[in-house]
């Protein structure tokens, strides 16, 4: 059997079909750590955590956002059902470093009412999306 | 001249009704188009879901995953959730999904099962309070657009009760979104799940048709050749609830789309209505007019000719 030479790749949440054409890598935000994807790789099923997704055709390289969920890798495919997946460039950078803001405000000022597990969650939806939307353009070296 | 007067004012006041009428069908045209996307883009999601969960069930993860326990012999307490709109105008819409529930509830009550009544959306609410029947839950604020949030929000709890064995069944009454004219009203069980077959894997509807997929199956191996990290319980584990939320976010958004479908339907036939009213009223107006008109002159000549004398 020959090995493919490209990816098919999905990336769907509940709410909608976000990617749906061919690339030649991917890089998922695997829950156990990044997973690079390549054609031709072990089927492989893995949930995942929060984190960048990568995806490239050529040398054109796009980012998204992706919170939990599922991949489901084949040779010739890559499913990605993902609970919140986001375009680096339908990201509101000013909005993420405010609910980041926020969530660090809500976290150290905690009373007993705090609802403590969803400004962690918040915090780190933030922080992802801050990375991303950082990603987008040629990086600065820091 | 009376009458004349009286007809006039009737015949405005159905043609301000029908301007309501057509006014709420044009709004309704608009939101149907967008629920009706909505619904057609939670279909791959679901579809992947299931697709995924068939691959991965077998027989022998019931007994350790709550949420696929079978009720053993019959269910002693079922949770059942409705679902009707905030708005009425839609015609039978809510009549129909209130008819149903209450069917379901009988026959389940009629095996010895004891119903608890969750309600989404003010007109089923109302219904049930109406007759006097208590409510175990309540919620009016999803609207038309429901989130997997809202999904998420209703069955977390009744997934913990069930999980810890206190319901033996969540069902839920919905209006399947068949088409903008066809919304019937259906009863989904949603818990314990109940895998896809893997038989019927690929859900070919439409939206599925256009993926290479159909062209050429993939490279499918079965099951047992994953990889699957972390473990395969644990992403079984995972994959249970996110099926559940999703089965419920399935029939909130098949619900929105189908009262927007309903309520255009309505408005259409109350607008159409109103026009041949105003037909009606408009001819009898017309003939009494007339009449009048004729009448006068019949006096004038009658009078001219009393003076001719």
């Amino acid at each position: 059997m020959s090995l493919p030479e490209s990816i098919h790749l999905e990336i769907v949440t509940p709410e909608q079909r976000l990617v749906n054409e061919v690339v030649d890598e991917v890089v998922l935000p695997g829950s156990e750590g990044s997973l690079g994807v390549l054609p031709g790789h072990t089927p492989l099923l893995t949930t995942l955590g929060i984190g960048e997704l990568m995806y490239r055709r050529g040398t054109a390289r796009r980012f998204l956002a992706i919170a939990w969920g599922f991949a489901e890798v084949l040779p010739d495919r890559v499913s990605v059902l993902a609970e919140i997946a986001e375009r680096a460039e339908g990201i509101d950078r000013e909005r993420a470093l405010k609910a980041r803001d926020r969530a660090v405000a809500r976290l150290r000022g905690r009373t007993a009412d705090t609802d403590i597990k969803r400004a962690q969650v918040a915090l780190q939806k933030a922080i992802i999306r801050i990375q991303i939307s950082e990603g987008v353009g040629p990086k600065e070296p820091s | 001249m009376a009458k004349a007067r009286e007809l006039r004012r009737r015949i405005r006041s159905v043609e301000n009704t029908r301007q309501i009428t057509k006014t709420m069908e044009m709004v309704a045209t608009s939101k149907l188009k967008r629920a009706q996307d909505r619904v057609a883009a939670a279909r791959p999601y679901a579809a992947a879901l299931a697709e995924l969960l068939a691959d991965l069930y077998s027989r022998d993860l019931a007994e350790r995953f709550p949420l696929l326990r079978q009720p053993a012999g019959a269910a002693r307490r079922v949770a059942l959730l409705l679902i009707t709109s905030n708005r009425g105008l839609c015609g039978a819409f809510n009549g129909n999904l209130i008819r149903e529930a209450r069917q379901r509830m009988a026959e389940l009550e009629g095996a010895g099962t004891e119903v608890e009544l969750h309600g989404i959306g003010r007109k089923g609410i109302g219904f049930f309070r109406y007759v006097g029947r208590a409510l175990a839950s309540q919620r009016q604020d999803i609207g038309d657009r429901p989130t997997p949030a809202h999904a998420a929000e209703v069955m977390g709890p009744l997934m913990d009760r069930f999980a810890g064995g206190e319901l033996d069944a969540v069902e839920v009454v919905y209006a399947q979104f068949k088409s903008p004219l066809s919304t019937p009203p259906a009863v989904m069980r949603i818990l314990p799940v109940t895998p896809p077959a893997g038989a019927a894997r690929r859900i070919g509807g439409p939206a599925d048709r256009r993926g290479p997929r159909a062209a050429q199956p993939p490279i499918r191996p079965s099951a047992p050749n994953y990889i699957l990290r972390p473990s395969g319980d644990e992403i079984v584990g995972a994959i249970l609830p996110l099926y559940v939320r999703n089965q419920m976010f399935r029939a909130l958004v098949e619900t929105a789309a189908a009262e927007q479908g309903a309520r255009r339907t309505a408005m259409k036939n109350a607008t159409d209505s109103a026009g041949d009213m105003i037909d009606a009223l408009r001819r009898t107006f017309n003939r009494a007019r007339q009449a009048q008109i004729t009448q006068e002159i019949a006096e004038i000549v009658g009078g001219a000719e009393a003076l001719k004398g």
